[in-house]
């Protein structure tokens, strides 16, 4: 029984994407909870979501908060609540983005009943204890100190700085004094006057019932927490439609460059997302991209480039990303916007796209693999108000992009006029 | 808890399916019993070069990764010191694509040298990237020649040198395959919605014919039991000085590995650690402080690494250590905290066994170790263990003898 290796076995390369909508429950408090219940596993994953987003929250104070959730309430210190946690199996993690802030509960189903007291408890009654704040602003500065060695953590936060203006609140980033300069009573005030006050919303997934939800439902149904409210669309401002610029940061002694090049860009709706992500996938979505294909495969400048999405409330960033060795960094550079270049001038052969939309459509099944990554990929757009099945629609468009409309996405998304371009790396 | 069956091909091929009606996607995992523990001492970094070039065309695929992109699948691998894995996932329906492309690396390669010297290029830029162009990079090139005197683990998967790298010939890389990427030295591992016995039949179909080759047997230079301390101080520009212990240990399968493992995470794993807890929140010692192992299959390592708080020596960092290592040595370790690194270990594996790509590595992991049902009561062997097997593994392990000491001070 000899297989036939030169053409290989049949393949499907449509896929449809299958997936439950959330449980949408409504608390007693009017808080929401989104449920994505599976009996598959023993797993529970609780986020609770509130709004840290650099729109309402002055610089650093909701990082600072919620990594100082767990170090103190009113009855416990750091020590003795990290080590009941531990004791229930239970990972405590926090998430802090611009656009909103999350602690996220790890546990097993049986650990639920003696894990939410304590979960409820490190929300609503920590005391942000001075002496961790202390060890918590040393570690960030030392952290803050190694990561500006880095050309790929320098050439990320220039890069956003540049995009968006140091003032704007996607664009703000935080110095060493900037951390010294936060004092307890405003963090203390903060927590309890506005970050509780504006709310939570919970995201579930896992294995839990009528019975696990109860128990958070009285948990939360006295403590006078409201439904998340979130920053309106006017809270952000777009920054205003200007040609691409450039900047470089010095970062000593490094042997390679980082490199980031891109802009702001919004998109709505899956039609729109259909068609930029499959112009996307294919200059440099994945491993067989053209970017890929240029810059590692063919000269070996790189490990790795990648062009994607940087993903905001209100807006997206768009940009290639790349490491490469400092002699070929302009070379590297020249190559990425001959790539870009040659999309706007020449449509991809029917080949070449039929496989980026089988990669894109197969990819997006993997994603949606199990209810925790299902619930984690439908919370920011649950929070933007979108319909449960954006993902569906996206997945279905895909299949229907043409190679035409590739090429426009080229012409108008990536301007090169309108691009921007940071490196970072030892001149 | 991973049910799965085993089929054996004529040709020594282990293959092992664990049938998931949750997904809708299969992963192929292919596990080949060589890493950079088997190269030679002046060819250091092949494993991991060679492992680039098995994403560079076979036999009867120019690309490799077209038509898995194609079946709407990715594909990945890693190398470490013990071993090399490669693995496909794909919508379960097109499994057969992961079994046409596996199969025909296995055959044969592609061999040219026009691909060779890009992806030495392509590795050297790895080895920047990762190694030399981040603070502390260089760390686990002078730690592991600091500990291993004979074993190859003296050396890191990345390589010594970019030399090595460099020098790497296509006389070589054919030598290479031969040697290891044989039937028989594999173990082929698969998660996802699909049927034992129609994996095993595709199984059959490409990789039966494949021979099996001569695998030379694994005989590798042991460590002699280390007698005194070792110490070694390193100048880099970095913004801080950081503090590395590390212990000889048992190899993962071995007797006394687990319990090892479990002090490190009693010692330094989380913010309800000892280390942590005395060390930074209570005295200040530290501003991080952390415990683990290296895991390796070989006899390894136990580490303890912290960056000491602005203003305390080196020596002094060191002494505050010692003094939580003497009380794990000395008391009992109590049975709260015991059993809590249990519980946590419980869910840390369930959250793992909810993704089908961590489930057929670790069917295959444990089928090249022992036996793959190895996977299904590990958790076993940790649950045995009581206060005096720790402290049992406490004295034997963190000895002033057998401590390796590596500052690395910022200057």
């Amino acid at each position: 029984m000899h297989p036939d290796r030169i053409k290989g076995p049949g393949i499907q390369n449509t896929f449809s994407l299958q997936f439950p909508d959330p449980e949408i429950r409504t608390g007693r408090n009017g808080i929401q909870s989104y449920i994505f219940p599976s009996v598959s596993a023993e797993t529970v994953r609780i986020e609770a979501v509130f709004d840290g987003s650099a729109f309402t929250s002055p610089k650093l104070y909701a990082s600072y908060v919620f990594d100082l959730l767990t170090r103190g309430t009113k009855n416990r210190d750091a020590y003795t609540l990290n080590n009941l946690f531990d004791y229930y199996g239970t990972f405590i993690s926090v998430d802090v983005q611009k656009d909103y802030a999350s602690v996220v509960l790890f546990t097993l189903k049986k650990f639920l009943p003696e894990v939410l007291p304590l979960f409820r408890e490190i929300l609503l009654e920590s005391t942000l204890p001075q002496d961790e704040l202390g060890l918590l602003v040393t570690s960030n500065i030392n952290k803050l100190k190694i990561n500006k060695h880095k050309t790929d953590y320098m050439a990320n936060r220039a890069f956003q700085a540049l995009l968006f203006g140091e003032e704007h609140p996607y664009g703000r980033m935080a110095e060493a004094a900037d951390h010294q300069a936060v004092k307890q009573e405003d963090l203390l005030h903060f927590y309890r006057e506005t970050l509780l006050k504006r709310g939570v919303s919970f995201f579930i997934s896992g294995n839990v019932g009528e019975r696990e939800y109860k128990l958070l439902d009285d948990l939360f149904a006295d403590t006078g927490l409201a439904p998340l409210q979130l920053p309106d669309k006017s809270a952000y401002q777009a920054p205003a439609q200007e040609k691409g610029k450039c900047s470089f940061e010095q970062v000593d002694g490094s042997v390679q460059h980082s490199i980031r090049i891109g802009k702001v860009a919004p998109l709505s709706g899956p039609l729109e997302m259909a068609r930029t992500s499959v112009a996307n996938i294919l200059l440099g979505g994945y491993f067989g991209s053209r970017l890929m294909s240029n810059l590692r495969e063919k000269h070996g400048f790189t490990y790795g480039v990648q062009s994607g999405w940087q993903t905001f409330r209100f807006t997206h960033i768009w940009r290639v990303q790349t490491e490469v060795g400092k002699d070929v960094a302009k070379k590297a550079t020249e190559e990425i916007f001959n790539e870009i270049r040659l999309l706007q001038q020449e449509t991809p052969s029917a080949e070449e796209l039929q496989r980026v939309k089988s990669y894109l459509g197969g990819n997006l099944v993997r994603r949606f693999e199990n209810v925790h990554s299902l619930a984690t990929i439908q919370k920011p757009l649950i929070l933007k108000g979108e319909a449960p099945d954006f993902y569906r629609n996206f997945s279905a468009e895909i299949y229907n992009v043409t190679a035409e409309q590739v090429r426009d996405v080229a012409r108008s998304y990536w301007d090169t006029e309108s691009l921007s371009a940071v490196s970072a790396g030892a001149e | 808890m991973i049910a799965f069956e085993r089929y054996t091909l004529k040709n020594g091929l282990r293959v092992l399916v664990n049938p998931d009606e949750a997904t809708q996607m299969v992963t192929v995992n292919v596990l080949y019993n060589v890493g950079a523990r088997d190269e030679e001492p002046e060819k250091t970094g092949f494993a991991h070069l060679f492992e680039h070039l098995m994403f560079e065309g076979s036999l009867n695929v120019k690309h490799f990764d077209k038509p898995i992109e194609d079946a709407g699948g990715m594909s990945n691998a890693f190398t470490s010191n013990d071993i090399t894995n490669y693995y496909i996932t794909l919508p379960a329906q097109n499994i057969e694509t992961a079994f046409w492309l596996e199969s025909d690396r296995m055959l044969g390669l592609d061999f040219s040298e026009e691909k060779l010297n890009i992806q030495k290029k392509v590795v050297i830029e790895e080895f920047k990237e990762r190694y030399l162009n981040k603070p502390y990079g260089d760390v686990w090139h002078h730690l592991r020649k600091l500990c291993f005197k004979e074993h190859p683990y003296m050396w890191p998967t990345i390589g010594k040198e970019t030399r090595h790298v460099e020098e790497a010939t296509l006389d070589y890389v054919k030598h290479f395959f031969f040697t290891h990427y044989a039937p028989n030295n594999a173990v082929l591992a698969v998660s996802g919605n699909v049927k034992p016995e129609e994996v095993f039949a595709l199984a059959e179909k490409w990789f039966g014919e494949i021979p099996a080759r001569e695998v030379p047997a694994r005989d590798l230079p042991q460590e002699k039991e280390q007698t005194g301390e070792r110490r070694l101080r390193v100048e880099a520009k970095v913004p801080k000085d950081v503090l590395y212990m590390a212990f000889p240990m048992p190899g993962f399968d071995r007797e006394g590995y687990h319990a090892v493992d479990f002090l490190t995470e009693i010692l330094g794993y989380g913010e309800s650690s000892r280390l942590f807890h005395k060390l930074i929140v209570e005295q200040k010692i530290f501003d991080d402080i952390s415990s683990y192992v290296l895991g390796s299959l070989d006899n390894g390592l136990a580490i303890i690494s912290g960056m000491p708080a602005e203003g305390v020596p080196f020596e002094t960092a060191e002494e505050e250590i010692w003094k939580v290592l003497l009380e794990i040595k000395e008391e009992l370790i109590p049975g709260d905290e015991i059993q809590k690194l249990k519980n946590k270990a419980e869910t840390s594996e369930a959250f793992d066994l909810d993704n089908g790509q961590n489930k057929a590595l670790k069917l295959a992991m444990f089928e090249n170790i022992s036996k793959a049902e190895d996977a299904n009561t590990i958790r076993d062997r940790y649950n045995a263990l009581g206060a005096a097997d720790l402290q049992a593994a406490a004295r034997l392990t963190f000895s002033r003898e057998k401590a390796n000491i590596l500052h690395y001070k910022a200057i």
